[in-house]
């Protein structure tokens, strides 16, 4: 009987060592974005500037977001500090077709004003991380190949490198390759380097604290070093609510002005 | 006195404080500035110290907002126009406002700034807070003046019906100084005719807004009073030895407004327009004191080469309906004895911004005004350095240029400098 248990144990453990080393990279990457799904997100982001002098600047940010669908999001945030930022206000409604809508509301001038679409390259909030950084990449936007099992921190983590499935992906994100190190008991990326267009390294994303917040894996703790100019930047989420209903016209140039 | 009044202030903030915390929100600005005069390097356009503190307070259905100006300068304007607001200690009262808040309807009652209009710098359809020109820094309450209104926001389906009612009429300030003598004869000043306090001088002012193939747009109608005066003269016939002179009366006339704005975005681009049609009193253009109706229009272009360096292009027009240039000269001659430059029929202008990013504390801001009919010319670059959170430096200029009688050549002895230190604070 006892050899029946181990026989068991010994096929399931197989079975699921088999499985693990026969995923393939888009796999990994479809288990990865699944981990990290919502439809409504909100919390607190400080968000850290250091220059290559190490003089730092810190920014605290409220920040609302709502997936429309799987291929379109809206993002609201609100500066809460410092004083001289205090209440800017930024909107974001993305269009899987067409240009996203960009509004920026400007209380010292107490006008919303709409600015260009500086693509998903654009630097978010004059940090290291762009817009396509901080959003969920979509799936069929990259190639993914698996590459030799590494450990990060201790964790076992798979690798892989992404290749823009396209030149208009490696045009908007500005990225010719991403290496991913994504956590195998979670699924969640701990990890990432980036490359330019010559293919030179140009920043890397450590990812120190991970948290599971009502069932979501977030990444609440990113450094971001652009190893090109020596400057980095961080962003430290807190106070999370995930799927925390807002109303249906919370993401408009109305909710946008309003200081509370 | 003074002092006892900012005292009472500072406790009412400190109670407030004490007694609500959660949703509180009390912070400010303390700002040095000093604009030295560009053509007298020893005198300064403006020299002193303000402390703005906003309290706001806001449940989920109301809000509360007050900003106050506490100003102390040192010297009052030593250009061109001998005025200021206010040399010495003064308190200004910048806005003051409440919100209510319903599903699909907002209102604000009070002090406040409404700005509209989607171009930069130049809005044709931006008439409700009149100007203070007398008054041009970095700073928007500088500039604009508050309006005692009620607006409300109805919104419905993709629009926004946004309602204004000014209670209370508010001309621009306009450095005007006349001269006590014009061609020869004694300039006799009347007394300003402002619209009577009643209700059928009531303005009001609607905007509706909405978005169709992702071009933002709106159209505007404001009915109320010009805030540019009217100046009227007329030629008096001296009694006996007396000789003769003119007088020059300054009035506000009855205008509507009609406009519409859109903005759009493309990549890297964003095209921006935006009209207003301008029905004055003289409707049939025969009274040469009174603006004849007129169209001005903007049209813009913004571009953002990179994070750090964008561009913005504009071109406008102001087209004067129902004008003759020649027989205008000519009015003028046959009412106040005297030759006067007129308005041409058309007036068009150029505006530039550049902002560039230097690295990650530094920026650079350039703006650039010119009219093409005498080239005369406005620029205003300003370099800002983010000293520490909270803390910036900013140094630039006003620069006014141009022929003599050019209406940026007329005031460039106000051109000037101007350095200042701001430090930004929240409790």
């Amino acid at each position: 009987m006892s050899f029946v248990k181990f026989a068991f144990v010994f096929l399931l453990l197989s079975l699921i060592t088999l499985n693990a080393q026969t995923l393939d990279g888009k796999t990994i990457m479809q288990k990865a974005l699944n981990k990290s799904t919502w439809k409504y997100m909100q919390g607190d982001v400080e968000l850290i500037l250091i220059n290559s002098q190490g003089q730092k600047r810190i920014r605290k940010i409220k920040m609302f977001s709502r997936k429309r669908n799987e291929n379109e999001s809206d993002m609201l945030m609100r500066f809460v500090a410092p004083p001289d930022v205090k209440n800017i206000a930024f909107l974001t409604i993305e269009h899987s077709e067409g240009d996203d809508e960009r509004y920026l509301y400007l209380p010292a001038l107490r006008r919303v004003k709409r600015i260009t679409s500086s693509g998903k390259g654009g630097n978010f909030m004059s940090s290291d991380f762009t817009y396509y950084d901080i959003g969920k990449p979509k799936l069929n936007d990259w190639t993914y190949k698996r590459l030799e099992d590494e450990k990060i921190d201790g964790f076992d983590c798979y690798k892989l490198e992404c290749l823009p499935a396209n030149e208009q992906i490696a045009k908007d994100t500005g990225y010719r390759k991403i290496l991913r190190w994504i956590r195998k008991d979670v699924y969640v990326t701990v990890r990432s380097q980036y490359f330019d267009k010559g293919l030179k390294e140009w920043k890397i994303l450590e990812v120190p604290k991970i948290e599971n917040i009502g069932g979501v894996w977030f990444q609440t703790d990113m450094i971001m070093k652009d190893v090109q100019t020596g400057h980095s930047s961080e962003m430290i989420f807190n106070n999370i609510m995930v799927n925390k209903k807002l109303p249906d016209n919370f993401f408009s140039k109305r909710f946008l002005t309003r200081l509370r | 006195m003074m002092r006892l009044r900012i005292l009472t202030l500072i406790l009412i903030f400190a109670f407030v404080q004490i007694s609500y915390p959660q949703n509180l929100d009390l912070g400010g600005y303390l700002k040095f500035f000093a604009h030295p005069n560009l053509n007298s390097p020893n005198g300064f356009n403006r020299l002193g110290t303000r402390l703005q503190t906003t309290f706001s307070y806001g449940t989920d259905n109301a809000f509360f907002y007050s900003s106050l100006d506490f100003n102390y300068e040192d010297t009052s304007v030593l250009g061109l126009y001998e005025e200021s607001r206010g040399k010495g200690m003064t308190i200004y009262p910048v806005e003051a406002y409440i919100d209510l808040y319903w599903t699909n309807f907002e209102m604000r009652l009070g002090k406040q700034f409404i700005f509209w209009g989607k171009t930069d710098w130049l809005n044709p359809t931006d008439n409700i807070n009149p100007w203070d020109y007398k008054n041009i820094t970095s700073e928007v309450e500088d500039y604009r003046l508050p309006v005692t209104a009620v607006k409300g926001n109805l919104y419905f389906g993709n629009f926004n019906l946004e309602s204004v009612l000014l209670l209370h009429f508010e001309p621009h300030k306009i450095p005007v100084n006349l001269p006590p003598v014009m061609g020869g004869l004694e300039l006799r000043n009347e007394p300003t005719v402002f619209p009577e306090n009643k209700l059928s001088n009531l303005q009001y002012a609607f905007r509706l807004s909405s978005q169709l193939f992702n071009v933002d747009y709106s159209f505007s109608y404001f009915h109320g009073f010009d805030r540019n005066p009217s100046l009227s003269f007329v030629f008096v016939r001296g009694l006996g030895v007396q000789p003769p002179y003119l007088t020059a009366q300054t009035s506000y006339k009855k205008i509507d407004i009609f406009g519409f704005d859109f903005v759009t975005t493309k990549d890297k681009f964003a095209f921006t327009g935006e009209a207003a049609y301008f029905l004055t009193e003289d409707k049939d253009g025969t009274d040469i004191y009174i603006k004849n109706p007129n169209l001005y229009y903007v049209v813009g272009l913004d571009y953002a080469a990179t994070d750090d360096l964008s561009f913005n292009l504009q071109f406008s027009q102001k087209i004067l309906f129902k004008y003759d240039k020649e027989s205008e000269e000519n009015e003028w001659l046959i009412r106040t004895r005297q030759a006067r430059p007129v308005d041409d029929k058309i007036t068009s202008t150029v505006t530039g911004k550049i902002q560039y990013s230097l690295g990650s504390y530094t920026s650079l801001l350039v703006i650039g005004v010119m009219n093409l009919k005498d080239k005369d010319f406005f620029l205003l670059p300003i370099l800002n350095y983010n000293f520490a959170d909270g803390v910036n430096i900013s140094a630039g200029a006003t620069w006014f240029n141009g022929p003599a009688d050019s209406p940026f050549g007329r005031i460039k002895t106000d051109s000037k400098a101007f350095l200042e230190v701001k430090y930004s604070f929240s409790l």
